[in-house]
């Protein structure tokens, strides 16, 4: 272990001091006043101007369809999501386990996607599926996979797909990079050892991959959830969670709540729920983490 | 001599798969690029997937017709306090959390990692007002701190990383020459732990220059719009003009991509032993 050090215990007080400063400033304090704020009757910012209302907001918001609907679109778009980029993610580190010429060229054209501003990524999306003139129905429709243009982003069935699209090309390098780096850790002797005892490369996937990428894909596919549940930018700048609520999850729907139709304290009742949803799964994703390092 | 002409053809195969799947996820990218110079009109149909032409005209246009430079500098200004920021404080605090065991550290690394999972969306709200009392609403200072804040529990975990390879024999020899436990970490740490120095520069760089989330919620005057909210709002226009649109993303897109293919190697080693590790 590092040896731990002489002289005075308060030097790394002074140096954390900044950091511990900043995150309560911004982040835990905002938390806290959040929490705060959920049990309060307010449309204005400040809770202290506001009403003490006990749990009245957390009972509407049970009764708030709006609210089920956001969760149901929180699940879908979390599923739909965290597959997509797995899979895709899965797919890609496999293609670049292999040796071929040109593989580090090419494996920074797969990253590419993870490199583009999240804002601008939205921007060429919602150009390439313009309803008139998008290149994307232009080439759906010459492949025969759609018989005539859809207006993507104006109907409630096809957004959510959409941006689900657009979240797995985003998001699958992260996954792709974490995968290879899982891929490269298990040791050629047991596929060797399992093409010696006759396995084709199926089974060698079934009986060896998998296996070992056990505990990476477990950190990975929770830490994907809890991206998808916290991610903000990319759906508010595509869709701002419409059209007619269909890509309005937790976190879309806490931010129109308080920055639309300012309600204050309703809008904190909503991330109080988002937050209580993250912190158990934050909870499964440390205990998981553990395991894999135990392991 | 047939099992390895059969094992060439496999090879070959997914050779080919690869570079058409490599086409694909590049399209977006290709797409952008090419709608920004492309001759006809936006509006004809079928879109030319090959351009019809080269023209840098909506480059010229949307830098003479609308705010863009300014937002530029603006975006400059945010980005380059918020790496200044991060990397200061992270540097000090990674070598902190590498170097002592204690329980002020032990601490600060539950408060690093906790603060890492929040919802953004539910922090916005009162910091909405909390920025309005400290007066750092509306500003690119304030901005820049609340950017530094989201990106600093990265920044000190890839630190520390770079930080936990460097042997702590090499600082204690340095401390018997007689320097002070932060001279050996500011002359001899600090030197080797270079490349770690530089992705953090970078990533926090990058995080600050593509942010959107914040800067739509904490910045209300146009003149102090960065490029993220800027371009977005064009969306809304009428007679938006997808090619001046196109233009804009791709000078939006040139300083984050630069800052990270510099640092591409580092970033993904850094990352995945993260991730693998835990």
């Amino acid at each position: 272990m590092l040896s731990t050090i002489k002289r005075s215990n308060l030097l790394p007080l002074w140096l954390l001091g900044p950091v511990g400063v900043l995150l309560i400033l911004i982040l835990i304090w905002p938390i806290l006043q959040g929490i705060a704020l959920s049990f309060y009757n307010t449309r204005i910012l400040t809770y202290s101007e506001g009403r003490f209302i006990g749990l009245a907001n957390f009972n509407a918001l049970f009764q708030d369809e709006y609210f089920w609907n956001s969760l149901r679109v929180t699940a879908t778009y979390g599923i739909a999501s965290v597959t997509a980029t797995y899979a895709l993610g899965l797919g890609f580190a496999l293609l670049l386990n292999r040796e071929f010429a040109g593989r580090g060229v090419i494996r920074t054209i797969f990253i590419l996607p993870w490199a583009i501003p999240e804002v601008v990524a939205v921007l060429i999306f919602v150009w390439m599926l313009d309803p008139q003139f998008g290149v994307l129905n232009y080439l759906f429709t010459s492949l025969g996979l759609i018989s005539e243009p859809l207006p993507w982003l104006s109907q409630s069935h096809l957004a959510l797909p959409a941006l689900v699209a657009l979240t797995a090309w985003q998001q699958f390098p992260l996954a792709m990079l974490i995968i290879l780096a899982g891929l490269q850790m298990i040791p050629r002797e047991q596929y060797e050892a399992a093409t010696i005892d006759g396995a084709g490369p199926v089974s060698r996937f079934i009986h060896v991959t998998l296996p070992g990428l056990r505990s990476v894909n477990i950190i990975l596919i929770l830490l994907l959830t809890l991206n998808s549940f916290r991610r903000v930018t990319m759906i508010y700048a595509m869709t701002r969670g419409g059209p007619a609520r269909s890509t309005e999850t937790l976190s879309i729907l806490t931010y129109n709540t308080a920055f639309e139709y300012q309600r204050i304290g309703y809008a904190a009742a909503v991330g109080t729920t988002l937050l209580i949803i993250l912190l158990f799964f934050s909870v499964v994703y440390f205990w998981a983490t553990k395991q894999g390092k135990d392991a | 001599m047939n099992p390895s002409y059969k094992e060439k053809i496999v090879s070959a195969f997914w050779f080919i798969v690869t570079l058409v799947l490599a086409a694909i996820v590049f399209f977006p990218y290709y797409w952008m690029f090419v709608s920004s110079v492309e001759t006809e009109s936006m509006f004809s149909w079928p879109p030319h997937l090959v351009p019809s032409g080269f023209t840098l005209e909506s480059y010229w246009t949307i830098f003479e017709e609308r705010a863009i430079g300014r937002w530029f500098i603006n975006t400059v200004i945010v980005a380059g306090s918020t790496s200044l920021f991060s990397t200061i404080i992270a540097i000090n605090a990674a070598y902190a959390l590498s170097r002592f065991k204690t329980k002020t550290t032990s601490v600060f690394t539950v408060l690093i990692l906790f603060s890492q999972l929040l919802p953004a969306a539910l922090i916005v709200v009162p910091l909405f007002v909390i920025f309005q009392q400290l007066g750092l609403y509306n500003s690119l200072f304030g901005l820049a701190i609340a950017d530094t804040a989201f990106i600093l529990p990265v920044a000190i975990w890839l630190l520390k990383g770079f930080f936990d390879q460097i042997p702590v024999e090499i600082e204690q020899q340095a401390m018997i020459d007689g320097c002070t436990q932060l001279g050996a970490f500011y002359r001899v740490v600090l030197p080797l732990a270079l490349p770690g120095l530089v992705v953090v520069v970078a990533m926090s760089f990058i995080s600050g220059w593509d942010e959107f989330f914040l800067a739509r919620t904490l910045i209300a005057s146009q003149d102090n719009w960065v490029l993220s909210v800027g371009l977005t709002s064009f969306r809304g226009e009428y007679t938006l003009d997808w090619s001046q649109m196109m233009a804009a993303a791709v000078i939006f897109t040139i300083p984050a991509l630069i800052f990270f293919l510099f640092v591409q190697r580092y970033l993904v080693a850094g990352l995945s032993a993260g991730a693998v590790k835990g």
